[in-house]
């Protein structure tokens, strides 16, 4: 049996070319699409995990922290470890300019760990060779290169250090604020001194071991590296104890799984396997039902139904076969190709994004297991339909009628159009699954213009930037670092490069606090929580309210929140919601020290103002102290609501948030704020240019950041819109993809269903054109059919849109801020033109092909 | 020895108004190893009784016993193996299979039960029947004479208790058709085969043992033979 | 065929047996393995390789038990329905149609006693056929015979006149004549009926066998002024026995001859096609009807209105029979007034 099935499998594959090539092509378009959809999101995943890598400038698993010589071996000696690294943390050098430089013993594990294995040179032998990044070279006047002398300096145990070292290797930073320099242990053994063990005394970190490490298995890491910090005799809670032992899983690494992700990616999985099944589910249907006869005859002279699945079966898996590997190769590259597209989509809010998938294993076989089992889900229902049909009938078998017509009045004469679409109804459910993939397509492509149509730039753009353009300093546009310190303001010499500009209009520089004006501080009487929680990573003394927003406060206590110097241009673009809305009035009245604008975040979903951080009414009184004694009392005369602009600069907020933390923004006028402050900093510098002059300016900024001052950068309203739009574009993308994938299976669909049509009504065809229906109207007849179809399916998937639409997508994109739900139906109304242009073809051509032969030929071949 | 028996069978289709009254009542006994041939007009139900009688079709009333066994009481899995091993069937159209060669289309009902082919068997069927020279081309490659040789060959392959032929020479010319008739009947003589062929041809039906002549679904008494 | 039966042979003897030495060198090759690999670190992995391996063998035990519990299960089975075979019984435990080893073997043990049984009715209606044949013979020796005797007796007891005594003899003669003929055809017929006489198949020119039947006519032919055509090619050759299908068309001939009207024409064509060379013998005769057209082959079926005419009912009989017997066979078809036309199929070949 197994033979003959394999012979028989072998001689009507090769016969039935045409439906194979179907069948294979449906096969592999599904495994294109799951390879693809994995590749992007493995893509995704990896590249995100990587980012957050790099930013966390680890990709251990976790990390142990002030352990003793004993207790590092102790780890290292532990079961589930993989591999642990050795870093001694010595100090920060503080010979640097700009970049900050820490400057540790490492081992070469760690080193690869934390990204900084030397990729010239290599790693540190001598005792005064290092390792360092080519931006912290050049921060301490030394070329990036190998044998390169650089001078250190820094402070251990109270002592400082002088040494000159030589460089034995470099790296590529990935961080332009912050990098690593390291010694070997050699460093360690000459250096004795700095590598005393004092942590349980003075909690000095100089002398502990840290190690990143790599576990056998993450399974229940917190709880075994709990246990063995605990072992060890450290003590990884409290942070106040003699032997505290910090040992933390690195959440980079792992991240905790959203289940709306999982969610979102089971709907878009079933979605998609929902499009395969229907056409492979049609492909196979239709292939069964041309061979019915066939199937009718083996079963005739004996073949069991488990042996007609078999052959079926068998015929399936060879097909999948062939499509699977096809399809797999085809999805992975077009995956490789789409993901830095959208990768560079995400990357509005996140920077520095290395966007590359390898061939792992697990995205094809996860693409080939989805389409395993989609081929095998849609393929039991054809299968089970012909090894269930009766033998004798199945060998009668012409595809009949259901009686419809002969009960149909079909008016006189030759209606064409009528008796065509009386023959829709002669398979029910092939021809709802064909109209349900084709209006399937329609919905989806709608859905996804709509989405496309309503992602408001404008809005996205308002919130990021209210001016034409925008100066800062690098680190406020950097996501991870912000306005922080007063070295990131701006200088007055790239003000004035600016303003030498021509078109230059509503220039205005804005001040803003920093982490170190500790001393001026507002009290409105807000109550904290008593305990002040330190934050080990914050630069300012924070405090909770009851709700857990939290204040950086200042000297005495009170919140120093962010507080911003204005210019009446700049005031007047703050978008004003209570209390005085007249910006000059306002202007006038602040700047008589009469009061102060308080600006509140937003809701971005309906930019209402946002509750939660609404800590206090217009009227209220703000006291303002400086070193602790009152200056000043300032009644709130405004309520703002602050977007992108008003805090930082585009999407990044860290500033704000390590300053003032949530509390209060308030914005003075630049005589008064220069008056409370000591230093007052620049942090912004915003302005309009003149419409010709646009063009100029964005050459002259790019080419300043570039090669007049680094640690300068801009932002401009055209960058803002144009990172949206590329966000439109990814929708665009990657719905027209799926909705393209649904449209070839909805084709290929309507495509099989003529040819079989054509095919197992050949005698009926012959006879009518034996009775003197002409080619030309056998032609317009079939393609009557075939538009039935089409507009069936256009105009249902035109209604399902309009509905889906108004309920679903609405819904949908009103939850997310930077979305204007916009109607439209013109999408559906593209891919409906373009589907009946299809459905003309395809009967054309079908018939072209497959009715050949003549009229006494054909009569006998149906016999 | 009777190899089938029928005993007041009847073979409605449709309901209603509409219903057909295909067999009305047949009683039949067809001995083992003779050739019996059913004759009468088209719609006199000859090839519902071959059905009937090849497990195809459940009476609807009656019962078909077929080498000892009443079909009615066989499942669906069950009457495909009773197909298989115990039927030999003969097309008018031949039905072959199109991918398969002459040996593996003959030799194909064996396939299916999974069994070795007896070799003398074969090549004795296969010489009888003319076909040694054509067992590895494709059925298209042979004349229609040939193609029913073939069909007849797979029919018998399997040694059944019975080969039903549905006018075997329906599609040939009057000389095609004695030629294949006549290997019919000589092989199903040769091998002690019993055999039942539909035909509408007087001429044919002279080489049966026993004619049974159908009408209206009802078998025409006839002279006592 | 060879490549096919090959293939299915080499599966039906090595498919059982490969997967069981293939698992057991997996099991060893899995216990050798954990056996000598003392390198890989956590034991655990080293026990579940052993695992593996323990149920790997494990598994390969339980199949081979189970095979052979299958084997023997089979045997059973088979000798238990052979036993009931032997004792005339219907086996008991007997599954005819089922996808199974046992119902396979099961069903061909019956088919082989079925046909064991079947040359025991052979032999048994063989029997009857030659009481049949008796009595037949009996029924139609019987009245020459109580002629010839009635004839006997009055030459013996009344004396008679020359001139009559002449003319009862002539009829005892002709009596006597039609006793040998029936005597001969009897002859044939329980020879070709009891399948005693040899067939000598030689690949022969038909022609010669034709001219030799058609000659043994002519005479009463010619004697009814008919006319014999005969249209055959010198090279048709046909594998048959001379002497009998001679025989045979003889009779077909002779049967002709006689139930055509005097000047009628009798028609011989021959016609070689792929398989039987066809031999088509036509008269102008009274024709028969159809519903007859099976009844004229059988023994002494003579027709009401030909019941003047002289002969015993056997030529076709015999015609048919040895025909039969040469693979080949013989149909009618007739227009009753028109005439009719026998036509003979012979193989071309004989296997």
């Amino acid at each position: 049996m197994e033979e003959m099935l394999k012979t028989l499998t072998r001689r009507s594959f090769a016969a039935g070319r045409m439906r194979n090539l179907t069948a294979a092509l449906a096969i592999a378009l599904t495994a294109v699409l799951f390879t693809s959809v994995t590749t992007i999101s493995i893509g995704t995943q990896q590249s995100m995990t990587l980012t957050m890598q790099m930013q966390k400038g680890s990709k251990s698993d976790g990390d142990f922290r002030n352990m003793t010589e004993d207790q590092f071996q102790m780890l290292k000696e532990a079961d589930f470890i993989e591999s642990a690294g050795l870093r001694m943390s010595v100090d920060f050098l503080s010979n640097t300019k700009r970049h900050n430089i820490e400057f540790d013993v490492l081992d070469e594990v760690q080193a690869e760990l934390t990204f900084c294995s030397p990729t010239h040179g290599k790693a540190p032998s001598a005792a005064d060779e290092i390792v360092a990044s080519d931006l912290a070279l050049r921060d301490l006047g030394a070329e990036p290169e190998v044998g390169a002398e650089v001078t250190i300096e820094f402070t251990a145990h109270g002592r400082e250090y002088r040494l000159p070292m030589t460089v034995s290797g470099w790296y590529e930073a990935t961080n332009d604020q912050v990098s690593m320099m390291w010694a070997g242990t050699a460093f360690r053994d000459a250096y004795p001194d700095i590598f005393r063990f004092t942590y349980d005394r003075d909690k000095d970190m100089a002398g502990t071991y840290m190690s990143d490490f790599i576990a056998v298995n993450t399974i229940g890491l917190q709880g075994r590296i709990d246990e063995l910090a605990v072992r060890m005799g450290g003590n990884p809670d409290d942070m106040n104890a003699e032997n505290y032992l910090p040992a933390t899983v690195n959440t980079a690494s792992h991240q905790p799984l959203d289940p709306e992700i999982f969610i979102m990616a089971a709907v878009i999985a079933v979605l998609f396997i929902f499009c395969c099944y229907l056409l492979i589910y049609n492909v196979f249907d239709i292939a069964v039902m041309q061979e019915i006869r066939r199937f009718g005859l083996y079963r005739t002279i004996g073949m069991s139904r488990r042996q007609v699945k078999r052959l079926i079966n068998r015929q399936a898996l060879w097909l999948s076969c062939i499509g699977i590997p096809v399809g797999l190769l085809t999805g992975f590259f077009i995956g490789k190709a789409v993901l830095p597209l959208i990768m560079n989509t995400l990357s509005t809010e996140y920077k520095n994004i290395a966007a590359d998938v390898s061939p792992s294993p697990a995205i094809f076989l996860c693409a080939a297991l989805l389409t395993s089992m989609t081929v095998f889900l849609s393929t039991r229902k054809p299968v089970r339909v012909a090894a269930n049909i009766p033998p004798i009938e199945a060998f009668r078998y012409v595809e009949s009628g259901t009686g419809k017509r002969t009960s149909r009045k079909s008016g006189l004469g030759a209606d064409i159009p009528r008796l065509a679409l009386s023959n829709l109804g002669r398979n029910k459910r092939r021809s709802i699954f064909i109209i349900v993939s084709l209006m399937l397509c329609v919905v989806l492509q709608n859905s996804v213009g709509t989405a496309a149509g309503s992602l408001d730039i404008e809005k996205q753009a308002a919130y990021m930037i209210r001016t034409d353009f925008a100066v800062v300093d690098a680190a406020a546009m950097n996501g991870t670092k912000g306005f922080v310190f007063r070295e990131d303001g701006l200088s007055e010499q790239t003000i004035k490069a600016v303003n030498a500009q021509p078109g230059v209009t509503d220039a205005s520089p804005v001040y803003k606090n920093t982490a170190e004006d500790t001393n001026v501080t507002y009290d409105w009487g807000h109550r904290f929580v008593e305990e002040e929680a330190a934050d080990e990573d914050s630069v300012i003394a924070v405090r909770f309210d009851e709700n857990y927003a939290n204040f950086g406060v200042g000297d005495d206590g009170n919140p120093v929140c962010n507080v911003y110097g204005m210019e009446e241009s700049a005031v007047a673009r703050l978008d004003l919601r209570e209390g005085e809305t007249d910006a000059h009035i306002l202007y006038e009245e602040m700047e008589e020290g009469k009061g102060v604008v308080v600006g509140v975040n937003v809701n971005r979903a309906d930019m209402s103002i946002d509750k939660d951080f609404d800590f206090i009414d217009v009227g209220e009184t703000i006291t303002v102290r400086k070193n602790g004694e009152p200056v000043m009392e300032l009644p709130v005369l405004a309520k703002a609501a602050v977007n992108g602009d008003d805090q930082e600069i585009g999407f990044t907020c860290n500033g704000p948030m390590e300053v003032g933390g949530d509390g209060l923004f308030l914005y003075l006028p630049t005589g008064i704020y220069k008056e409370l402050y000591d230093e007052p900093v620049i942090y912004k510098y915003a302005f309009n240019v003149e419409e010709n002059q646009q063009e100029n300016m964005t050459a002259f900024l790019n080419q300043y950041i570039e090669n007049e001052d680094t640690s300068v950068n801009y932002l401009s309203a055209r960058s803002a819109r144009e990172s949206a739009e590329g966000e439109r574009a990814m929708i665009n993308f990657v719905g027209g993809l799926v909705g393209v994938i649904f449209g070839i299976a909805g084709i290929l669909n309507l495509i099989n269903m003529m040819i079989t049509t054509i095919l197992t009504r050949r005698h009926e065809f012959a006879a009518m054109q034996s009775i003197g229906m002409t080619a030309r109207q056998l032609t317009k007849m079939m393609i009557y059919e075939s538009v039935y179809y089409a507009a069936g399916a256009c105009l249902s998937g035109i209604a399902a849109a309009a509905l889906l639409d108004l309920t679903l997508i609405r819904n949908l994109l009103g939850s997310m801020w930077h979305f204007t739900f916009r109607f439209t139906l013109v999408p559906a109304f593209a891919v409906s033109v373009i589907l009946m242009i299809v459905s003309v073809i395809v009967p054309v051509l079908a018939l072209r092909f497959f009715n050949k032969g003549s009229i006494v030929e054909q009569l006998r071949v149906a016999e | 020895m009777d190899i089938v028996t029928i005993h007041n069978v009847k073979k409605y289709f449709g309901k209603g108004p509409r219903q057909v009254r295909a067999i009305d009542g047949v009683s039949l006994s067809i001995e083992k190893s003779r050739f019996t041939a059913i004759v009468g007009a088209s719609g006199s139900g000859k090839t519902t009784l071959l059905n009937l009688i090849g497990g195809l079709y459940e009476p609807t009333e009656g019962t078909v016993i077929v080498d000892g066994i009443d079909l009615s009481v066989l499942t669906e899995e069950q009457l495909t193996i009773f197909r298989r091993r115990k039927v030999g069937f003969v097309f008018q159209d031949y039905n072959l299979v199109p991918e398969l060669t002459i040996r593996e289309n003959i030799l194909f009902p064996l396939a299916l039960d999974d069994s070795c082919p007896d070799q003398m068997f074969f090549a004795q069927i296969v010489e009888a029947l003319g076909l040694k020279e054509q067992l590895d081309r494709f059925p298209y490659m042979l004349s229609g004479g040939g193609q029913q040789c073939t069909a007849i060959a797979r029919a018998l392959i399997t040694k059944p208790s019975v080969v039903l032929a549905d006018e075997p020479t329906g599609s040939f010319d009057a000389r095609t058709s004695q030629n294949v008739a006549g290997l019919l009947k000589m092989t199903a003589e040769t091998f002690h085969q019993t055999l039942i062929m539909i035909t509408h041809n007087q001429e044919l039906a002279q080489l049966a043992d026993r004619v049974v002549r159908l009408q209206d679904g009802r078998v025409v008494p006839s002279a006592a033979p | 065929m060879k490549k096919l039966t090959n293939c299915s042979e080499r599966n039906c003897r090595y498919s059982r047996r490969c997967p069981d030495i293939l698992l057991f060198v997996i099991a060893l090759l899995l216990i050798l393995l954990c056996v000598l690999w003392d390198y890989i670190p956590p034991s655990c992995i080293r026990i579940v390789i052993l695992a593996c391996g323990g149920a790997v063998l494990g598994l390969v035990f339980l199949w081979r038990q189970q095979q052979r519990r299958q084997q023997s299960d089979l045997a059973n089975t088979v000798c238990e329905t052979i036993d009931a075979l032997m004792d005339d019984r219907e086996p008991e435990n007997y599954h005819p149609y089922e996808d199974s080893q046992v119902s396979k073997v099961q069903g061909k043990l019956l088919q082989y006693y079925d046909r064991m049984q079947e040359g025991r009715r052979q032999s048994e209606q063989d029997k009857q056929t030659i009481q049949e044949l008796v009595s037949d013979i009996s029924h139609q020796v019987k009245t020459p015979v109580a002629n010839i005797q009635m004839f006997t007796n009055i030459l013996q007891q009344h004396q008679l006149s020359e001139e009559k005594r002449a003319e009862f003899l002539a009829t005892m003669a002709a009596q006597i004549n039609k006793l040998d003929f029936l005597m001969q055809s009897l002859i044939k017929m329980s020879r070709l009926e009891t399948g005693t006489f040899t067939l000598h198949m030689e690949s022969q020119s038909l022609y010669h066998t034709i001219a030799q039947a058609v000659n043994s006519v002519w005479g009463k032919a010619d004697l009814k002024n008919i006319q014999i055509d005969v249209e055959c090619d010198s090279d048709t050759i046909v594998r048959h026995d001379i002497k009998w299908t001679a025989e045979a068309l003889e009779n077909i001939l002779d049967n002709a001859v006689k139930y055509t009207p005097e000047g009628g024409s009798i028609r011989v064509t021959v016609r070689p096609w792929q398989f039987y060379t066809r031999i088509d013998i036509a008269d102008t005769g009274i024709g028969i009807a159809a519903e007859h057209y099976n009844d004229i082959f059988k023994r002494f079926y003579r027709a009401q209105e030909v019941s003047a005419e002289e002969g015993v009912g056997l030529g076709l009989y015999l015609a048919r029979g040895i025909l039969t017997r040469q693979k080949g066979y013989i149909t009618v078809s007739s227009e009753p007034g028109a005439g009719t036309t026998f036509s003979v199929f012979m193989l071309n070949y004989s296997s």
